[in-house]
Parts: C-alpha cells; structure tokens; sequence
C-alpha cells in the first residue's frame, strides 16, 4: 500500500470568473502533520472544502486512499475527520446531543465513545447546556471532538486553535501530538498562529493568492528559519558562481541589489571569507541575521514576494 | 442513508420548533373542531359530516405542517452548515437529499393523517358516521389526498434545497398559497378543465375534500346533509397522474441542483 493517503494533483476552483485555487498539486504520507500556511484568502479553506467533498473542483483530481471515483472518495471520507471554519453545531442541543446526532449519522455503534472524547477536549461537565452559549473556545472543541469520534486515520483540521485560551491551544497541541504519535493519526492542519504550527508540524505548503509558493519538511524550515549569513561584497555579480564553485554552497539566495544570504555552513565563515579574498571579492558587510518563522513567513507569502520556488516536493520525495 | 433519517428523527425530536408547531397545529384544530360544538345538532357531529365540511381548514393546517417540517427538516441543517459535517463524513448526497426527502415525506404523512383522522376518529366513535357521505367514499377522498400532499412537499423539498433558507421558503410558500388559491378559482370560472390540477396541489386537495355538491336528503325522518357529487373517475386520475410525475420532477430537480452544488 502507498504511502501516500492524499494525493491531489492540478486541483483547480473557479468561481465565476476569479480562480481561488489554481493548479495545486500536493502528496500527504501517512503519519505528516502538514502544516497549510498562507494569508487569508489563499485558497487554503477551499483546499480543504474539496478535500472534504462539500465544494466540487473545477479542475484537477483529488485521491484519498487511492480512491478517486466519487463513491471511493465518499468512502475515504469515512476514514476522515473534518473541522472546517467555525465548527457547526445545531445551537439549541447541548454538546452531547450534538455529538449524539453526529453518531447516528455516522452508524457509529459506540455510545461510550461520546463521553469519552468530551472529557479529552474538556467538555464533559457541560451537561444539558446548549451550544448556543458556549464561547468560542468551547465551541472549537466541541468541533475537535466531533472530529476524534470516529477514532478517523487522517485529521483535516481547519484553524483549530483560533479562539482559544494559550492554556486550551497548548491542550489540543498536546491532544493532536498524541494523536498522531499514539494512534498514528495523519494531520492537515491550517493556522495563522505560525509559531504555534512549528511546534506541530513535520512539513508544511506554503499557498499565497491560490498557488503553492513553497513545499517543505520541518527540517528543512528550520534550517532556512535558522541563522544566516548577509554578505555584500564589491563585486556581487562574481560572488554566486564563487560559492557554488569554489565552496560548493548551494543554499543561499541573491537579494535584488546583488548581495547573498547565505544558509549553509554557517561556521564556516573564516573559510568563506578567505575564499573571497583569494578570488579578489572584498566583502563590504558581513552580519549574521537570526530570522524567525513569522519572517520567513512574510518573506514567502508576502505581497512584495512574486518568485515562485518549488522548494522540496514532499510527494515527489516520497515517490 | 438509513443513518441519515435516523440523525434528523433525532434532531427533529430534540426541536422545540417541532413541539410549537405541532401545538399551534393542535389548538387550531381543536377550535376548528369543537368551537361551537354546544350549538350544533347530533347529525353535524357525526363523523362523515365533519370530513365534508372540514376540508378547507383541513387544507390550510395541512399545507402549513407541509411546508414547516420539510423547511425544517431538509433546511435546518443548511442554515447552520451542519449537513456539511455529512458530507465531510463521507455519506454520498443522495443519501444526504434522499435521507432527508423521505423523512419529510414520512413527517408530513404521519402528521397530516394525525390531523384529518384525529377529529374524525372522535366524532366518529362518539356520534356515529351517519349519512353524509359513504365510508368508502370517505377512505377514497382521504386515501386520493396523500398524492397531492407527497408531490406538495416534493416541492417544498426541492425550493428548500434551491434557496437553502427555511425564512425564504416560508415566505415564497406564504405567497404560493395565495396564488394557489386564487388562480385555479379563476381558471375553473372561465374554463371546465383538469389542467389546474397538474399545476396547483392545493387545487387537488381543494377538489377532493371540499365537496362542491352537497344539499339536505331526508334520512330515518330527518333532513340531513348530503354529499352529492362523487369523485369523477378523470379527476382521479389526473390527482394520481400529477402526483406522481410532480413528485418524480420535483425530487430530481431538488436533487441535481443539490449534486452539483458547492456548500460553501
């Protein structure tokens, strides 16, 4: 068996005439948490409506489980847990009830399992309460709940932390960890909140106005999140080949006036310096720069960034 | 879809709209019913004269339960985007639409018959049937009823899931009603014609359960009221007819703008 659970390849949606996703192509394995990151409006919501099967793609396919065909989606989807926006519950029906109801419509025999998953998320003293005044925070796990009934493989989980308390998102990035390194229990998993993702996630797409800018392990963020090099020299138009040539540096990047930032062999500047030297490249500034993920973020997905890098494709690496 | 129907009896039974309306549906009856029951003599009581002359309000309490449970049921969970959660769980949309469709259907039928026969059960076992109409035309009038009330809330079915706004469809069926009482009077004044009965249900409720041709026969000494005329053989038909190809439209309508549709 593959890997690989979802696959999704040149997945296109059109409304009217503006494209809000557009051709994006992306592999999960089993087991990832990934991280989907991008500004509002990116196109990451809809990603995961198609996912989910609640809004239809204009183009592209999608693949769960190695189904494709509607019905063998609508299986996979079984196997899934959702929490899409605000989570959803009818506001007059207390949380139980709620979940009650989801378990019927599911056929699922296990009436324990109710009780169960509101006392991890919190909520099993709320009783006969309804929804209808239950805070933001509540509500959100009320939705993770609704989402861990199943005892699903893989959680598509739509900005889950967003109202909570710092105490109730360090609760469900306890409660998702486990999940996935207890149940082996696959993560999709979108956020603003950053830096709250770089403590869950093993790889992340990174989306701006609908389209994949960046495909990345953890590792590999880190690395590039980590400290760096900004080096200008008198001649920065020698300086790339030099270190791809003479160092072998193949991570750096050249800023628009010419100077680099370079990311690998960060202990290594005595011997880049005198390489430069040697070659008769005079550095002009030289200073270590401590970039964070918020920065790394901005520098990806912001408006000002148009060049689009493929960066590492997670699928691609595992097929 | 079985899991589906059993989610929505479960929702519906934890509404306090259902217990309102059900309410509102049983005063109304009620004073409809038994108002001036003290002025009234022993052969009005009996239970064949209360079917004759209770169809009009029968059509109005009928037509609303239609129209309130299947906005409730096949819209509620589109209000709050809840039915995104069945999706998102992997049940197909037809079992989704379908799930919902029969369990309107099943609602509406339950409840309509609880409100024909309820009245006419105890003035019935209280009064007798009498000599108004037949019992066999009374089966017939009350069993020819269903196929009106099914293509009627097929309807309502399918401009639920249309709009995905009970508020709207409330609104749209407040003005239909009206239409629906106006329209056919008119036509059937200008012109004798079956054809009102393949566009307006309440036409067809209006033909069967109000009898048009009712006068005094003189029964056991005493002058009683008396249904005249009997259901005409291609007004049966056309009610049949109707019935089943606006159920058939309607549910498929519904169905293929629900299949194609991105519930954002």
């Amino acid at each position: 068996m593959s890997d690989i659970i979802i696959s999704v390849n040149d997945l296109t949606k059109q409304y009217m005439k503006k494209q809000v996703v557009k051709n994006v192509s992306f592999g999960i394995r089993r087991g990832m948490i990934c991280g989907l990151v991008g500004p509002n409006g990116a196109g990451k919501t809809t990603i995961m409506k198609m996912l989910g099967g609640i809004v239809l793609p204009t183009g592209g396919s999608i693949e769960l489980f190695g189904e494709t065909d509607e019905k063998g989606l609508a299986h996979s989807r079984s196997r899934m847990s959702f929490m899409i926006e605000t989570p959803y519950a009818k506001a007059n029906m207390s949380a139980k009830e709620n979940l009650e109801k989801l378990r019927l419509q599911k056929g699922l025999p296990d009436k324990g399992r109710i009780e169960e998953v509101l006392k991890t998320v919190g909520l099993s003293d709320t009783g006969s309460k309804p929804v209808k005044s239950f805070s933001l925070g509540m509500k959100q796990r009320l939705g993770i709940a609704g989402a861990m009934l199943t005892k699903p493989e893989i959680m598509v989980l739509d900005e889950p932390v967003n109202g909570l308390d710092p105490e109730g998102i360090v609760e469900i990035r306890e409660l998702l960890l486990k999940l996935n390194r207890e149940e082996k229990v696959t993560i999709l998993i979108s956020s603003h909140l950053l830096g709250e993702l770089s403590l869950l996630c093993t790889d992340y797409i990174f989306i701006r106005h609908g389209e994949i800018v960046r495909k990345l392990s953890a590792e590999e963020l880190n690395r590039q999140c980590h400290e760096y090099y900004h080096i200008s020299t008198d001649n920065n138009t020698a300086l790339p080949a030099m270190l791809e040539n003479k160092l072998g540096i193949k991570e750096f990047s050249v800023r628009k006036d010419g100077s680099v930032d370079i990311y690998e062999r960060i202990d290594e500047i005595r011997l880049i310096s005198k390489t430069m030297f040697e070659n008769g490249i005079i550095p002009t500034e030289i200073h270590i720069h401590d970039a964070n993920l918020e920065e790394y973020y901005m520098k990806l997905v912001g408006e000002e960034n148009v060049q689009c890098d493929e960066g590492t494709d997670i699928s691609a690496a595992e097929k | 879809m079985f899991n589906v129907m059993k989610a929505q009896i479960y929702q519906l039974l934890r509404n306090r709209g259902t217990y309102i309306i059900l309410t509102i549906a049983l005063i109304f009856t009620f004073c409809v019913n038994f108002a001036d029951i003290s002025g009234k003599n022993e052969t009005e009581l009996v239970g064949s004269y209360v079917l004759a002359n209770s169809g009009s309000t029968n059509i109005v309490i009928i037509s609303v339960l239609l129209v309130a449970f299947t906005a409730m049921v096949c819209g509620g969970d589109m209000g709050d985007r809840t039915i995104n959660y069945e999706l998102l769980a992997g049940t197909k949309r037809s079992d989704v639409y379908f799930g919902r469709a029969i369990v309107s259907l099943a609602v509406n039928i339950l409840f309509s018959a609880v409100f024909t026969l309820l009245p006419l059960l105890y003035f019935t076992l209280r009064y007798g049937w009498g000599h108004t109409m037949t019992v066999n035309d009374g089966l017939a009038r009350i069993t020819l009823t269903l196929l009106p009330m099914i293509r009627m809330t097929s309807f309502y079915i399918m401009l639920t899931f249309l709009l995905r706004n009970n508020f709207a469809v409330y609104a749209i069926s407040y003005i239909l009603s009206m239409v629906e009482m106006l329209v056919p009077a008119f036509i059937s004044e200008l012109f004798d014609t079956t054809a009102t009965l393949y566009i307006f249900s309440m036409d067809c409720f209006d033909r069967i359960m109000v009898p048009k041709n009712a006068g005094l026969g003189f029964f056991d000494d005493e002058d009683i009221m008396v249904v005249k005329d009997v259901i005409d053989s291609s007004i049966a038909y056309s009610i049949i007819i109707s019935g089943i190809v606006g159920t058939a439209v309607f549910l498929l309508l519904g169905y293929a703008v629900f299949r194609r549709r991105d519930m954002n």
